[in-house]
């Protein structure tokens, strides 16, 4: 009977190595899911002259900026997400923004930098104008359309 | 039709055949008979008998009686053997005229091969050395695990996996929350299916007075009908004792809480939660021709899931008469009522202790329901010996069912909502000792299902559905010499599926045991299977917890089945015994009936999915000291579950199974055991149902462990025994799940309390 301790004190090691990982367990919390924009821009009017084409981008913000300074500010800091680059002197375009932590976006721009001065000479071309802006609570995917008159640009900073 | 009348024919003429040795004149000669038993009181069939100074013999009957005729008087030497049994010479003397009774005890060569069963063959065999793979959960198991259900029963069975109320032996079945099983539950040799589902209830069963639990794993269907596609399990009942008997068992305990913090999203879920119970049993013989016994279970479970309180009252008798020496009479019969809440799958594994929610267009689905289930089943059992050699016996079976659901505010829903399902039918059965090496068996059934459900629609918009059931069988054993014994037979179904349309099915069977030598037996066997889908697989239509619609086209299913091994079993050193198994065996399936989901309506629907292919191995090994005071087993099987038309594995089949157990008696007083078993993880699972439930594709490995510590207080004058029991179930709480969507129990604690007088 003595001898059968070691044989049952194996078994129990044995057994409580099979089943020590313990099995199920809660999910790890997912990360806040994040939102898309699609969204299509037009043009109508005349573009402006090359050399003032220097960057061409959409940028959602949730803030209206007094100047772009502040815009370039979160852009530093890594709060900011914006498109590839559009393309010039076309119709229309097409771009997308990923990635995009939940929140209401209040000022969705479409932005040039016309100047040689990263800081300073930037100017909106179109604002997304429907709806108050854009709302992202779990991750959604919203699809939105932008003009850009060039010949009736809007007010900066937005009234 | 025409083989049909040919075995008919056979069967006639058998009947119409003298017993073989009716014709021998009594003249001067002297007569020996008796009966041969194993030491623990069964009666042995197939025992040689042998007179080694006269050179004849005979070989005893399905009773364990014998008898020759005609000898001369005189003191002789009979030599009595069986495989697996010591040999015994006893010597006895004859009179001219005169009749010598002699009944004789044989031993078994080692503890383990004098088990008896009878699933296999519908009579009394030794286990080691039946043809087909069997094993058996005795009551010193039932008790010392405080068994009180049987799915608990299985889950340490060689091979067999309970998933929910799914019985799954080696693959045979996934995961349907129990409708239309492929394994055949019987009490006694009578089918107890649900009308409806056709599944078994877990509940229902008598256990303290169960005198074994047979599991047969290999196709049966010869021999047991529809439901035996994947296996047999029989509940055999305790016969009357000499001795009048009572039974008490007392158990309580609590699941322990979930460790984190997360899970407990309700407020049952941060305390410890209760169940407990109580078992009752009495049997004696009241004068020499009546005995009864009464038993009967009352528990309640707060259950560790929110929604899952379930509580019942279950009552069973069983009434013998002996009618004349030749002439028995028994009536079976028990009622139970549950007050139950069902928990049907969770709200994720971000929350899995509450029941979920599907949102369906206009409605929602409800994750557990709640309601009053009732049953009863009166099995009446008449059996004549009509001389040594034939016998027969008349079974009739009901088995009612009753479901009435219950409301939010607690009031049970009215009438048309209720489900009510009846089985009843009858059975006939004549076994027939021929010659000393041939035994027939041969019978028919008759069942008819009734079932009245707000749920069971259909297309064709009926509320009652029936559906009738018959059959023949018939089968024949030879014993060639002392070791080697075939079997063939047959059986013959038909079921009504439709009002104008009769599915039937011929199974035949073929199986076969050598006794290599007396520790040695191999064995093969193959057979057909039919299952013919039940009522719900075909009707259910509602939405109320799942979206489920009906397939009245659904077909039945069959399998051939084809399983070869052997079994060894042999003393060691005089201090042990051994008993090792090991089994192939390649089941094909056609025309599977599996749930699947159907894009068109959004919903599941049975269908007749596949061809399939169950192949695998199976080994088990088990060591016991003479004493039967410490035992070791261990067995695997190993499953390979192909889909063969879309060359992928089943769903829900695990591909290892392992199971451990150890138990010892470290005193007389104090015994310990220890249980481990783990599944795999399936190879392939649902991943339709995680569009309704969420992560309901999550299916991990399963580890569980169980320990216990028991102690014995005996007095052996008195008759009274009482022992109490400490068992801790899952004892590393490892989580996991037992069925889609439901976490499995945590770790629990309880005590058991155990009195017999």
């Amino acid at each position: 009977m003595v001898r059968l301790v070691p044989v049952y004190l194996y078994l129990i090691t044995l057994l409580f190595l099979a089943g020590c990982d313990g099995g199920l367990e809660p999910p790890p919390p997912e990360p806040d899911p994040v939102g898309v924009i699609l969204g299509t821009v037009t043009y109508s009017g005349e573009w402006p002259p090359q050399n003032e084409l220097r960057e061409l981008l959409f940028v959602p913000l949730k803030f209206y900026p007094s100047d772009f300074t502040e815009v370039l500010s979160e852009f530093l800091k890594g709060n900011l997400k914006s498109s590839e680059r559009l393309q010039f002197y076309v119709e229309s375009d097409t771009f997308i923004v990923s990635e995009l932590e939940n929140g209401l976006y209040v000022y969705n721009i479409i932005a040039n930098q016309y100047g040689p001065q990263p800081l300073a000479d930037w100017r909106p071309l179109g604002v997304y104008d429907e709806n108050d802006g854009l709302i992202f609570i779990e991750g959604d995917t919203v699809q939105i359309s932008i003009h850009v008159d060039f010949d009736n640009l809007p007010p900066f900073p937005p009234e | 039709m025409k083989i049909f009348s040919k075995y008919f024919v056979v069967l006639l003429t058998f009947l119409a055949l003298p017993s073989h040795n009716q014709g021998y004149a009594q003249g001067t000669g002297a007569e020996l008979r008796g009966v041969v038993q194993s030491t623990t009181g069964e009666t042995l069939p197939g025992v040689h008998l042998y007179i080694t100074e006269l050179q004849t013999g005979t070989v005893t009957n399905s009773d364990g009686g014998y008898r020759i005729r005609s000898l001369p008087p005189g003191e002789y030497s009979l030599r009595v053997s069986m495989v697996g049994l010591q040999t015994a010479i006893i010597t006895f003397q004859l009179t001219a005229g005169e009749t010598t009774i002699l009944d004789i005890d044989l031993e078994p060569i080692t503890m383990q091969s004098g088990e008896l069963v009878v699933t296999a063959s519908r009579r009394s065999q030794l286990i080691g050395r039946v043809s087909v793979s069997m094993n058996t959960i005795t009551p010193a198991e039932i008790q010392s695990r405080n068994i009180i259900s049987l799915d608990q029963a299985l889950d340490y069975v060689p091979g067999v996996q309970v998933l929910g109320n799914s019985v799954n032996i080696r693959g045979s079945s996934g995961f349907t929350y129990g409708v239309g099983s492929r394994v055949l539950l019987l009490v006694d040799g009578v089918p107890m299916m649900g009308p409806d589902q056709g599944g078994m209830d877990f509940d229902g069963l008598p256990l303290t007075q169960t005198r074994q639990i047979e599991v047969l794993k290999s196709p049966g269907s010869a021999l047991y009908g529809g439901g035996a596609l994947g296996g047999v399990i029989n509940i055999i009942t305790q016969d009357f004792p000499e001795q009048p008997e009572t039974t008490l068992r007392f158990f309580g305990g609590v699941y322990e809480p979930v460790r984190y913090d997360t899970w407990q999203t309700w407020d049952g879920a941060s305390e410890y939660r209760p169940f407990r119970g109580i078992l009752f049993g009495h049997s004696q013989k009241a004068g020499d021709r009546f005995g009864f016994w009464l038993s009967g279970k009352l528990h309640d479970n707060a259950g560790y899931l929110q929604n899952n309180t379930t509580e019942g009252l279950e009552l069973y008798t069983k009434l013998g008469w002996n009618v004349t020496p030749n002439i028995d009479f028994s009536l079976y019969s028990s009622a139970r009522r549950n007050r139950n809440y069902q928990f049907l799958y969770w709200n994720g594994l971000r929350d899995p202790l509450r029941p979920g929610e599907i949102r369906l267009t206009g409605d929602t689905a409800t994750g557990s329901n709640r309601g009053l289930s009732d049953r009863i089943t009166i099995l009446p059992v008449f059996t004549h010996n009509i001389n040594p050699h034939i016998q027969y016996s008349l079974k009739g079976r009901l088995f009612g069912v009753a479901f009435r659901p219950i409301d939010r505010q607690g009031k049970v829903r009215p009438p048309d909502k209720h489900n009510v399902g009846v089985r009843y039918g009858g059975e006939a059965q004549i076994n027939i000792q021929v010659t000393d090496e041939l035994i027939l068996t041969a019978g028919g059934s008759f069942d008819e299902n009734y079932i009245r459900s707000d749920v069971f629609v259909g297309e064709d918009s009926l509320m009652v559905r029936n559906q009738p059931e018959g059959a023949l069988f018939m089968q024949a054993e030879y014993n060639w010499g002392r070791r080697l014994t075939t079997t063939a037979g047959f059986r013959y179904d038909a079921y009504q599926i439709h009002t104008l349309e009769t599915a039937t099915q011929l199974s035949p069977k073929f199986s076969a045991s050598y006794a290599a030598n007396d520790y040695l037996t191999l064995r093969t066997s193959l057979g057909r299977g039919f299952r013919v889908p039940s009522v719900a697989e075909r009707f259910f239509n509602n939405a109320d917890f799942f979206p489920l619609v009906s397939n009245i086209t659904l077909l039945p299913e069959t399998s051939t089945g084809y399983e070869a091994g052997f079994t060894y079993m042999r003393p060691l050193r005089s201090l042990f015994s051994l008993r090792a198994e090991l089994t192939g065996f390649w089941n094909e399936y056609q025309r599977l009936v599996e749930p699947t989901f159907q894009p068109s309506t959004g919903s599941f629907q049975f269908v007749n999915l596949t061809e399939a292919r169950i192949r695998g191995a199976e080994a088990s090994v088990s060591v016991t000291s003479i004493g039967q005071n410490h035992q070791l087993s261990a067995s695997y099987t190993f499953l390979d579950p192909a889909d063969l038309e879309m060359n992928q594995p089943l769903v829900y089949r695990s591909k290892h199974l392992l199971q451990l157990s150890g138990r010892s008696f470290f005193t007389s007083w104090m015994e310990a055991g220890l249980d481990f078993r783990t599944a795999s993880a399936p190879d392939r699972v649902d991943t339709d149902f995680a569009f309704f439930v969420s992560d309901a594709e999550v299916f991990p490995a399963v580890y569980v462990t169980d320990a216990r510590m028991r102690f014995i207080l005996e007095q052996p004058e008195s008759r009274f025994e009482i022992s109490a029991t400490l068992m801790v179930r899952n004892l590393f709480n490892y989580y996991y799940i037992e069925r889609p969507a439901i976490f499995a129990p945590p770790r629990n604690f309880q005590v058991v309390v155990d009195v017999k007088f």
